[in-house]
């Protein structure tokens, strides 16, 4: 599950949803390092083991209220 | 520092250079006064002050040249000893007294965000975890890490609890900036009755940031005063000062969007109109900067906070903005010697010094860098720390030998005879001022330009030697007889 926010790749690893201070500062270093932007950020990951192969892809787009 | 920062800059004088061009389109004129005009160009080595007077600033001594592209932050032991936490290679170092650097601890994480020391000895690290949010973690020694499940913040911490706001320096709490959505609390050390407070404070949900004081050990941080609700996204600094002030710094990535602004519509400095300049391609003017804005480094600051303020939050829960600034982000809050709040920002790695009540912004210092991400004084001064690229400097109470500021590039819409350049002002004896121009056909300045023409000394104007071009930009330099001043514009 994967949510719309910024972030950056940084030496191959995944930041995600990192504040505008810190990702003003990433910014500059994309043009010399390995730092690249990340537009989503991971809210959960999960494996649901079948006993079939499977194929194809849905996105689904969900509406979170927190209360 | 053995003087304070207010009084190393005897040097001034005032600078208001204008340039004509004229084409087929007839005359068009430039003047630059103000600090927001001089903002949009370059200065190096000079001080610019909200009338647009030109000092000689602080020199920058180099103290660390690391190999990290970012130092995050940075932290001054009882000892005197610095330790600065860099990316992205997660490592902190040490910088002596004597000025010798070398590496503390280099954890298996990606940056040291932030540095605070810790009750009893040893230092508290925040950091970005990989595939993680923000953690934090305690280096009790070198080799060892006892690493907190609690999220942390990347604020620079302060070896100093919410107490010490109040004047009563208590051991146990760090004041903390949480930037992000979550709003900014306390986050005490493991053990303390509070932290489960803070931690009740952290899962409110709030899209703005908030300052807020924290509950009593009884009492629940959310039920805590809220201080401050402002219309930016994150606060990245927070700095008790004298009589139970906090400085805030807040940031933006972008404007606000569904918030009204909270700074009011504040007038232009007047200007009277420009003398009418005579066929010949000549020209002089003199602009009389009226009554400055309490806010510099903002190019329209009756838009709004721009990219990022500096709140003044007194004890009764007043607050009001000192700084703002429409292009440069602030990093870090420090006060001076003096008490005047210094203010650390990128993405041009400028040092602004806001003093006076009314407050009056200046631009203290430009480091060679993107950003200064923190400043910390110790016994010899003001410590800065910076990223792109990384390194420490000491601002030294010694002014800069020389300095100089390089104008944004001008444009008069097609190719036109650039006239004549002008400047008005005081320059102390022993000062000098020399101009320089340069012109060229395309947008920024690159090979295709002409060369820096020769030194332009007369105030009241001399003819540009510059080749005909649509674009023109000018310098100044000059290092003045005595190690002075120097200045430029056009």
């Amino acid at each position: 599950m994967v949510s719309s926010d910024a972030g950056a790749v940084v030496e191959g690893e995944s930041l995600s949803a990192l504040p505008a201070s810190v990702l003003a500062v990433l910014d500059g270093e994309r043009s010399g390092s390995g730092v690249s932007s990340l537009g989503t950020a991971t809210l959960g990951e999960w494996d649901i083991p079948t006993e079939y192969a499977v194929s194809g892809a849905r996105t689904l787009t969900l509406s979170l209220d927190q209360n | 520092m053995s003087r304070p920062l207010s009084r190393l800059l005897p040097v001034a004088f005032c600078l208001f250079a204008c340039g004509v061009a004229v084409n087929a389109a007839g005359a068009r004129f430039w003047e630059v006064g103000t600090l927001a005009d001089f903002l949009k160009g370059d200065a190096t080595s000079l001080s610019i002050d909200l009338h647009g007077r030109l000092l000689l600033g602080p020199s920058l001594t180099a103290v660390a040249d690391t190999d990290a592209p970012v130092l995050w932050g940075a932290v001054v032991a009882p000892d005197g000893t610095v330790f600065v936490g860099s990316g992205n290679d997660g490592k902190v170092m040490k910088v002596t007294r004597d000025g010798k650097f070398s590496l503390f601890y280099d954890s298996t994480e990606l940056e040291v965000h932030a540095l605070a020391f810790a009750p009893g000895g040893g230092c508290d690290v925040g950091h970005v975890a990989r595939r993680a949010r923000l953690q934090g973690g305690r280096v009790g020694q070198r080799d060892a890490v006892l690493r907190s499940r609690r999220q942390i913040h990347l604020g620079a911490g302060e070896p100093a609890g919410w107490d010490a706001v109040r004047g009563d320096r208590r051991q146990g709490a760090h004041l903390q900036g949480r930037p992000g959505r979550q709003g900014l609390g306390v986050l005490p050390h493991e053990g303390d009755p509070r932290a489960q407070h803070a931690d009740d404070f952290r899962r409110r949900s709030d899209r703005r940031h908030r300052v807020s004081r924290p509950g009593l050990p009884h009492q629940r941080v959310r039920h805590g005063f809220l201080l401050l609700d402002s219309n930016l996204q994150e606060v990245s600094a927070l700095r008790p000062g004298p009589g139970g002030i906090v400085y805030a710094a807040a940031l933006s990535g972008k404007p606000s969007e569904d918030r009204a602004p909270v700074v009011p519509a504040l007038p232009e400095p007047s200007r009277p109109p420009v003398p009418t300049v005579t066929a010949e391609i000549t020209g002089m003017t003199v602009v009389d900067v009226g009554t400055p804005t309490s806010m510099g480094g903002s190019r329209d600051s009756s838009r709004g906070v721009g990219k990022g303020a500096v709140y003044r939050i007194q004890p009764d829960g007043v607050w009001d903005i000192v700084w703002t600034s429409a292009d440069d982000t602030p990093c870090d809050v420090a006060l001076d010697r003096d008490g005047a709040v210094l203010v650390a920002t990128g993405s041009k790695g400028k040092i602004y010094r806001v003093a006076g009540e009314p407050s009056e912004t200046t631009l203290l210092v430009r480091a060679p860098a993107q950003q200064v991400t923190s400043m910390v004084q110790d016994a010899g001064g003001l410590l800065i720390s910076t990223a792109n690229p990384g390194k420490v400097f000491r601002l030294s109470a010694t002014p800069a030998a020389t300095g100089s500021c390089e104008s944004d590039v001008r444009d008069a819409e097609s190719v036109a005879t650039w006239g004549t350049i002008s400047w008005r002002g005081t320059v102390p004896g022993g000062g000098d001022v020399k101009l320089f121009t340069r012109t060229g056909n395309s947008a920024a300045p690159d090979d295709s330009w002409s060369a820096w023409s020769t030194a332009y000394r007369r105030g009241e104007g001399e003819q540009i030697v510059s080749p005909k071009a649509r674009y023109c930009s000018g310098s100044s330099s000059s290092p003045a007889r005595a190690a002075r001043a120097r200045s430029s514009r056009r």
